[in-house]
């Protein structure tokens, strides 16, 4: 086609605008389970408190156990409402990030939230001017903003310290293990995750280990065994739904056996039994994953364990097939923080007070300490394994 | 604080609230010249990437009540205002463009000024033929008291729109 040469100009002045206003508008829905079981009628309780309010600004908590779905119902309650909002912004898991980037964490937080509204990029250099960035830029903003998995007070207290940093109509939504920071902040309204009633627990379970709403006919009973030991949590239901895909009655049934000796509130041992049941390799590479890999791409994590002679594609897809991992928007690897948790459990359990006999290091203050001391084992294999991964950290380190 | 599980849900209207958001976009210029060529290319584009757009002419046409008209702007998200050397020519241009910075600060109305072959210092200062345009603009609609009062209203919105980052065509040029 031909174009007068103003045109032309006026035509790369178009494409600009139109893609600064696609950016600022950034209609994409979050990725949500696979299976939302019952899920609805909690996003409609929460929007129902929403609409109930009457002020300002509305602060909700979203307040369960670790596995209890706090994440899921807050990501489907944005999915529902965040065209309403003139900007939002869903920052995800808080807890991690703080326990990566000790110093920083805060900063970056605010930095992230402040990109997410605005659309560009503010450099903050203390938490006394992210706090100032963020009212005198929102102030006036109807905005949606979501803090996942908060663990400390501080965290809010530099996002979202005070009701007048934000416009009339906003909606602010936590979610957290603790409910004292939520008495502390004064939201609104606390709405608890509660344990999944029997029949949504089995129907979770079976979509998960049958990909049908009920067991099949033979697996019957044992399947509403194993549902009753997983107390009603999501995750549980999950992980252990997914590990009996696909498998004889004996196994399902040997299974069951092993959740009878744990106690009710095990939750991490119970989660344990799908673990204990890979390979060698695959357990290396969900350790490797826990360790340092989330939120990284899936093709680099593939690359770099197949490097290391895992097997990576074929093990990758194990552990996504038993929900130990996730795999999340731009083909990021994702773990729920409790799968996490148990990893990095299991890595400690044998050597606890000596980080140097672990086979990975994930805190930087670690592996300074350990280097300094030199207090790495003298095993080859282990010396081994433990360098390759002090570059892993640097790599999660710089980025 | 309240716990959830204890409060009625009845359906009143916190989402609903104002702004209630129709149109993402709505398009603020004047001029039979730069519609032609300009804004019908910009907005077939927004249209194309499925871009809910508003654009005044079509709707004034329509014999909207201005009230209504204003009430369409405030449910935008976003206001693109696109200055040209006409743009001070109409009220029509100039009652929006007062509507658009008042909706900024009330909710925020995100807001884009295009420079379309005109100095953005200009519009800023109102000089030269700009400023001419606007008092004649005025004088039409307005007289004694109310002129003040109208002109340094549009003066002020103006200015606002003017220091807010956004594009000058000449530098596509």
């Amino acid at each position: 086609m031909y174009y007068p040469s103003s045109s032309r100009h006026d035509a790369k002045l178009v494409e600009l605008i139109v893609s600064r206003v696609q950016a600022l508008l950034e209609y994409k829905e979050l990725v949500i389970t696979q299976f939302p079981v019952a899920l609805d009628s909690h996003v409609e309780k929460v929007i129902g408190c929403i609409e109930n309010h009457s002020t300002k600004v509305c602060m909700i908590g979203i307040w369960g156990m670790g596995g209890s779905g706090k994440t899921t119902l807050a990501k489907a309650i944005y999915n529902r409402i965040y065209r309403t909002f003139i900007g939002k912004s869903f920052i995800e898991n808080i807890r991690e990030v703080c326990n990566q980037l000790i110093s920083r964490s805060h900063l970056h937080l605010q930095e992230n939230l402040l990109h997410d509204v605005l659309k560009s990029k503010l450099h903050v250099e203390s938490v006394g001017m992210g706090r100032t960035l963020i009212k005198n830029r929102f102030c006036r903003k109807k905005l949606l903003i979501v803090l996942d998995d908060v663990n400390e007070f501080g965290q809010l207290e530099n996002l979202c310290g005070n009701r007048e940093w934000f416009g009339q109509g906003t909606v602010i939504i936590i979610t957290t293990r603790d409910v004292g920071l939520l008495k502390l902040l004064d939201v609104n309204y606390v709405y608890k995750t509660d344990d999944m009633n029997e029949n949504e627990s089995l129907e979770l379970f079976s979509w998960h280990a049958f990909r049908e709403e009920k067991p099949i006919e033979d697996l019957n009973e044992v399947a509403r065994n194993v549902v009753g030991y997983c107390g009603g949590l999501p995750l549980a239901l999950e992980v252990l739904g997914s590990y009996s895909s696909q498998r004889t009655k004996k196994e399902c049934e040997s299974m069951l056996s092993e959740l009878k000796i744990i106690s009710n509130n095990q939750v991490l041992d119970k989660l344990r039994i799908s673990f204990d049941s890979l390979h060698h390799h695959e357990k290396d590479i969900f350790l490797d994953v826990c360790c340092f890999f989330i939120g990284k791409d899936r093709g680099y994590v593939t690359e770099i364990l197949n490097g290391c002679e895992l097997c990576a594609d074929d093990g990758l897809t194990v552990l996504i097939e038993r929900s130990l991992i996730k795999v999340e928007k731009n083909n990021k690897l994702g773990m729920h923080p409790l799968l996490q948790e148990m990893g990095r459990e299991i890595i400690r359990e044998n050597s606890r007070k000596e980080p140097g006999k672990h086979s990975r290091l994930w805190f930087q203050k670690d592996v300074v300490d350990v280097l300094r001391k030199k207090a790495v084992s003298t095993f080859s294999l282990y010396c081994f394994s433990f360098l390759f991964h002090v570059q892993y950290i640097s790599g999660v380190r710089l980025s | 604080m309240e716990f959830a599980s204890l409060s009625s849900s009845s359906s009143s209207s916190f989402l609903k609230s104002e702004p209630h958001f129709i149109y993402d976009v709505f398009i603020n210029f004047w001029g039979e010249d730069i519609g032609r060529k300009f804004v019908s290319h910009l907005h077939s584009v927004l249209l194309q990437a499925q871009v809910k757009t508003l654009i005044n002419e079509e709707n004034l046409h329509e014999g909207m009540e201005l009230e209504e008209h204003m009430r369409t702007i405030a449910a935008s998200k976003i206001a693109i205002i696109v200055f040209s050397k006409s743009y001070t020519e109409s009220t029509c241009s100039l009652h929006e463009l007062e509507k658009i910075i008042e909706c900024q600060q009330t909710f925020g109305q995100i807001v884009l000024p295009v420079f379309y072959e005109i100095d953005p210092l200009e519009v800023l200062e109102q000089k030269g033929d700009f400023r001419k345009a606007l008092e004649e603009a005025a004088h039409k609609s307005y007289s004694g008291e109310q002129l003040e009062h109208a002109l340094s209203r549009w003066r002020r919105a103006l200015t606002t729109a003017a220091g807010i980052s956004g594009w000058d065509v000449r530098d596509f040029r």
